[in-house]
């Protein structure tokens, strides 16, 4: 039987809605770096980081959203599932925002999802494997953006060092910023936005109304999908932007073109592997390791280490505890229900 | 202890977790938890010599 057409639309745009407010979240990663060196206006920064996350579907394989669409088994969904699932999501970023904890929604959508399948049907539905894959690169994912972020900049220091023209290597690292941001934010767009697809794909397989065959090939996704979730991240990347627009001339004066190309590049070459392999990972918590790369070339205690603490709680904290809310969500739906 | 050594120290456990990692890792992707491991000892190593050479300069 198909679950009604109402439902599923409202489920979807639940969805979404989670999407835009990635974006809006993430955004200060992508364009911080290149407003606060005045490479580009605020609003051109918005501008080019959301373009950047919407064309993201153009450039990478949609494997990230069939990895998630694939962590509970066809068969046990059903729109409460989902409903739960993102409820879950939602309210564990809400709470752990209100109470200054640190969080990531790319692990709470995952652990939401593990959670509402757990409490409907067990541990025999949740693709351990997926699970696992997903789990190890929550530490993995920071620490390969470290080593990154670290080589990178220790290597164009020991170029760099050499030259003579100290304006035209700021010059030249104000342009590459543009690219090093086009870079990051395409990651950004392909990771964050495909896990949203992989939601809304499994949704509309539990409902009846797609083939689970799609999940088999990496394109397979029906198009209105895949573009919707680009516009809601790209939306999200905006609106997110002129947020901070408002705090960026108190808070990050000290910025410098060269640290801040090495750390978006090594954040963006991470993203485009994993998304490449079709893991998924946070991207907060990747350019947070590859931010904490650069400032270590210095020294050790340029580091903001508590920054880098907050991401070890939150690797402990998301998944259980998106997943604790949402099986009670489910609790509640099934008893609705 | 001075911040390079502190820095070598960090590199060394960041090698020693992605080395706990690899026998959790699918098998597929095994090679990203040995080359990170392998990675971060060359780093704690280079770190480690770079204080060297600093701390004997100074001296000098």
């Amino acid at each position: 039987m198909s679950t009604p057409l109402s439902l599923v639309v409202l489920v979807v745009a639940i969805a979404l809605v989670f999407d835009f407010v990635n974006g809006f979240h993430d955004a200060a990663n992508s364009i911080a770096t290149v407003v606060a060196t005045r490479v580009l206006t605020p609003v051109q920064a918005v501008i080019w980081a959301a373009f950047w996350n919407f064309a993201a579907f153009l450039v990478l394989p949609l494997k990230v959203a069939n990895e998630i669409a694939k962590i509970i088994d066809a068969s046990a969904v059903s729109i409460g599932l989902v409903f739960a699932g993102l409820a879950g999501a939602i309210f564990w970023n809400v709470l752990t925002a209100r109470l200054g904890l640190p969080s990531s929604s790319s692990h709470a959508l995952i652990g939401g999802l593990l959670g509402a399948g757990l409490a409907k049907a067990g541990p025999d539905v949740v693709n351990w494997e997926k699970i696992k894959r997903t789990a190890v690169f929550i530490v993995y994912s920071p620490l390969v953006g470290l080593a990154l972020g670290f080589v990178l900049v220790v290597g164009v220091m020991w170029i760099v060092h050499r030259m003579t023209a100290k304006r035209k290597v700021e010059r030249t690292f104000r342009g590459l910023q543009l690219v090093s941001a086009a870079a990051f934010s395409l990651g950004h767009g392909a990771n964050d936005a495909q896990k949203t697809m992989g939601i809304i794909a499994v949704l509309l397989i539990g409902a009846n109304r797609l083939d689970p065959g799609v999940l088999e090939s990496a394109d397979g996704l029906p198009l209105w999908i895949v573009l919707s979730c680009h516009g809601a991240i790209a939306l999200g990347t905006m609106f997110g932007g002129w947020k901070i627009v408002k705090t960026m001339g108190n808070k990050l004066t000290r910025l410098q073109p060269m640290g801040g190309v090495c750390a978006e590049s090594a954040a963006a070459m991470t993203l485009f592997f994993t998304s490449y392999k079709g893991i998924p990972v946070s991207t907060t918590h990747t350019i947070t390791g590859a931010i904490v790369g650069v400032g270590s070339a210095n020294r050790l205690s340029a580091v903001r280490w508590n920054v880098a603490s907050q991401v070890v709680w939150a690797w402990v904290l998301t998944i259980p505890g998106s997943a604790a809310v949402a099986a009670l969500t489910y609790g509640v739906v099934a008893v609705l229900s | 202890m001075s911040g390079l050594d502190r820095r070598a120290v960090f590199f060394a456990i960041a090698g020693i977790v992605c080395l706990v990692l690899v026998p959790v890792t699918p098998s597929d992707l095994q090679w990203v938890g040995f080359t990170m491991a392998v990675t971060f000892a060359v780093l704690a190593a280079a770190s480690l010599l770079d204080d060297l050479s600093r701390s004997r300069s100074r001296r000098g």
